[in-house]
């Protein structure tokens, strides 16, 4: 038993590991159809878990309401949410006073889907503007010469990404670097610095990935499948 | 007006001056089946890239021309409009012809490299086609037992489908009636519309339980039969093509403008820079038409028996180990000018070359992080150099079990697939230990089911590790949606309400990441971020504490554990970096003294 909860899950690893290290060199339609396999497999797997993940949803949430632990309220609303979502997926033909309603020739679900959970995802991604300008304000307070540095650069990029920063470059600009020249100097933050931070960071990345594939592959880092050491 | 007819005169003289004008045009209008005579076997030509068989040509053309002309005869005897002339179009020739086997992701492949006699226009079009023999039909040719089988299942399917077909056709029609009534009694404000509303509810659901009895046959017969159908469309169709003609044209087939050059197809090529504005072409698939696209009754509007509208042509895979060869047809407008190119055999490549400088890179760098690794294991005491956000770890930790409040835990919002998502569930294993020991709360809501399931299985391991599995909650460590901003808002709102002590947002993020964090920072709680996303590092810089960046999240799960094993990869990669920094450094010392030497772009490109 203990073989298959550890030594089997290694092999696994190893064997698929290496055969999908092979498979980029391999230029043969036989190396294809096992890339298309595996994906198949993969996306299997995932169904199955996806089973598992509602599960593990529910059971979370009816345990907060049988247990009444705080907040257990939006647990309701979770659980009813769910299963209302679930239902209009199986039905089959519009319902009077909605799809027709909006002459959508949609079903119930596909009016949920529109007109509530668009329009919730639309609300939580405009939050990130405001976000954004309290990230923004915290960041720049100048207290320490990095901050100041992130600031004076913010400032720069602001204006020279915006209109008037392009109608201040176009009349005072002399030479192509001068001080004024904000969409010149926010091209060069952009594809010099900031492009050579990025690939820096990017470089190590990548070298970081190839290490944790070796570790993998050869069974020294075990910590994904549990216990680890 | 006199002006006019001036002009015209003037242009009837010139039309009907012999060789001219009339006698162009006639040739121009020749047909093109009349224009491509059939081509001489390939091998017997006796120089690549000279024509087998050309009409329509210069030459041609005007023999023709001069056949056809007619001598100028009066004037007034013409229309008076007559459209200009069709300037004679000289089509380029390939010379120089290569054709080889080149290594190819679909297994086989030609290359051709050739160079132009004369020059293309505008409207020049290419197409290379490929010799096919007649022994390709017993590759796709069913046995007796497979046509059997594929004649059963056809005949349940059409028995089932006849029955369907017709009930479905009715009901469609009557829900399009139903429909227009509607429509009808809407603009109407007739009162009949509710009940109206109600039929074709009704017609709309009894259409689709028709079209689910019919994709549930069809699915059916494909469960039994599908590679024995492709394979008999197969035949089908190259039947057809190849008793028309044995030339079937390739993937290569469009305008000359848009055919590439040696210099474009580099990795083809090696380091080999010479020649370089040698056109390229390279073939991987043939083209078999439907066989009602060769008899030319091809309709895309008309379902085969099986409800499925066939498609025009396959594209399959030049075949393997056999002598392909190839001609080039050459078209600009009526004319047409056919090239025989020689011929190759295309092999199955099992190794693709152009990679071989990535597999030596891989295997070397394997081969560092290897060695590190076992140097690691002799000598355990390497030094990792310190960083500060897994220093925090403890501290985050111990601040929660000081206010009695829960550890938030998140993977990321990519699937377990992705290696960020996996670096963070090894923290998560390690960071878990610690929150045993000190007897914490710790709350994992996951993006990916997946995910949860290895997550739950981690935590698990480490309480037990611990000797602790009876503080282990498996309810904390559940499945929340997998929808990224839904994602957001439910743990936005975990952290508000149980308000966490401390935060931990590992893997990859997207738009959600300021979202998290800064709800995080509002709630005062102590928070570590490690992402590998570039576009997102600013954001968490910002919000966070503490920020792994970069590799740091990767080298995390070692630097937790301080195992061996573990950092002696770290010191491997961190070699593998600095070999990379000097091959950089050297790189840019060597642009400075002279701009041709780019050793680092030609060693990892392509070859």
């Amino acid at each position: 038993m203990l073989f298959f909860k550890r030594q089997w899950p290694i092999i696994i690893a190893f064997v698929m590991g290496i055969l999908m290290w092979a498979r980029f060199y391999v230029p043969t339609a036989e190396s294809q159809t096992l890339q298309d396999e595996y994906m198949r497999w993969e996306r299997i797997i995932v169904t199955f878990a996806s089973l598992l993940g509602i599960l593990s949803l529910l059971h979370h949430h009816w345990n907060k309401v049988r247990l009444k632990r705080p907040g257990f309220a939006y647990s309701y609303i979770t659980i009813f949410a769910f299963f209302v979502m679930a239902l209009a997926g199986f039905v089959p033909f519009p319902i009077p006073g909605f799809a027709e309603a909006h002459n959508s020739g949609d079903g119930f679900h596909m009016w949920l889907y529109k007109y509530m959970f668009s329009p919730l995802q639309a609300t939580m991604f405009s939050i990130l503007a405001f976000y954004i300008a309290s990230a923004a304000f915290r960041a720049f307070r100048a207290r320490s010469f990095e901050a100041t540095a992130l600031l004076v650069t913010a400032c720069i990029m602001m204006v020279g990404r915006v209109p008037i920063g392009e109608l201040i470059a176009q009349h005072s600009v002399i030479s192509d670097y001068t001080v004024l020249n904000f969409p010149k100097w926010t091209e060069w933050l952009l594809n010099i610095p900031n492009a050579a931070a990025q690939r820096g960071i990017l470089l190590g990345v990548i070298l970081s990935q190839i290490a944790i594939c070796v570790r993998i592959i050869f069974g020294i880092e075990r910590t994904y499948m549990g216990g680890g050491d | 007006m006199r002006k006019t007819w001036l002009w015209v005169l003037m242009l009837g003289l010139a039309l009907g001056a012999p060789g001219l004008g009339l006698g162009q045009q006639e040739a121009q209008k020749k047909p093109p089946a009349e224009a491509a005579a059939p081509a001489a076997k390939p091998g017997a030509a006796a120089e690549k890239g000279v024509p087998t068989a050309t009409a329509g040509g210069p030459a041609a053309a005007g023999k023709d021309a001069a056949a056809l002309a007619t001598p100028g005869g009066p004037a007034a005897a013409l229309p008076p409009v007559v459209p200009p002339p069709v300037p004679m179009v000289v089509l380029p020739r390939p010379v120089d012809v290569e054709v080889f086997d080149v290594p190819n992701d679909n297994g086989t492949g030609v290359g051709v490299l050739w160079n132009w006699e004369g020059s293309t226009t505008e409207t020049t079009t290419v197409t290379i086609e490929t010799e096919v023999a007649a022994s390709i039909l017993d590759k796709y040719r069913l046995t007796a037992d497979e046509q059997s089988k594929l004649d059963s299942a056809r005949a349940e399917l059409a028995q089932g489908l006849s029955s369907l077909t017709g009930p479905r056709d009715e009901s469609d029609a009557a829900l399009k009636a139903t429909e227009a009534d509607l429509t009808l009694a809407q603009n109407n404000r007739d009162p009949q519309y509710f009940t109206l509303l109600k039929d074709k509810w009704q017609k709309a659901e009894e259409l689709a339980r028709l079209e689910r009895l019919i994709g549930l046959l069809r699915d059916r017969y494909l469960s039994k039969v599908q590679k024995l159908d492709v394979k008999d469309q197969r035949f089908r169709y190259f039947e057809a093509t190849l008793a028309a003609s044995p030339w079937l044209a390739t993937n290569i087939d469009g305008p000359a403008a848009d055919i590439g050059t040696k210099a474009d197809s580099a990795n083809r090529f090696g380091q080999d820079p010479s020649e370089a504005a040698k056109f390229y072409a390279e073939i991987n698939q043939m083209v078999a038409l439907n066989p009602a696209a060769v008899a030319g009754t091809y309709d895309n509007s008309v379902k085969n028996e099986y409800d499925q509208i066939p498609p025009q042509a396959l594209q399959l895979p030049l075949d393997k180990n056999v002598l392909h060869n190839m001609r080039m047809v050459v078209k600009d407008g009526d004319q047409q000018a056919i090239y025989d190119l020689g011929g190759t055999v295309s092999r199955v490549n099992f190794f693709n070359f152009a990679v071989l400088n990535n597999l030596i890179f891989a295997v070397l760098f394997c081969i560092v992080i290897l060695t590190a690794i076992v140097i690691a294991r002799r000598n355990p005491n390497l030094f990792i150099r310190r960083i500060n956000g897994l220093e925090a770890v403890d501290e985050a930790i111990g601040r929660a079990t000081e206010m009695g409040k829960p550890v938030l835990y998140l993977t990321g919002t990519d699937p377990l697939s992705s290696l960020s998502t996996l670096a963070a569930i090894n923290i998560l294993g390690r960071v878990a230990r610690k929150i045993a020991d000190y007897d914490s709360d710790l709350i994992v809501p996951c993006k990916d089911p997946v995910a949860l399931t290895v997550a739950q299985e981690v935590v698990r391991e480490a309480y037990t590790d611990q000797g602790r599995p009876d503080a282990y909650r498996e309810d904390n460590i559940y499945f929340v949606t997998d929808d990224q901003f839904s994602f957001a808002a439910s743990v936005c709102a975990i952290m508000i309400r149980e308000k966490p002590a401390a935060n931990f947002l590992m893997g990859y993020y997207y738009a959600e990441a300021l979202l998290l964090a800064e709800t995080g920072a509002t709630t005062g709680a102590i928070q570590i971020a490690g992402t590998d996303s570039i576009s997102q590092l600013p954001f968490f810089i910002t919000t966070c504490d503490y920020t792994l960046i970069g590799e740091e999240l990767y080298a995390a799960s070692a630097y937790l554990s301080r195992e061996p094993l573990l950092l002696g990869s770290l010191r491997g990669q961190d070699i593998g970096k600095a070999l990379v920094m000097i091959l950089i450094i050297l790189q840019t010392v060597m642009f400075l003294i002279n701009s041709e030497l780019d050793f680092l772009r030609k060693l990892v490109e392509p070859l």
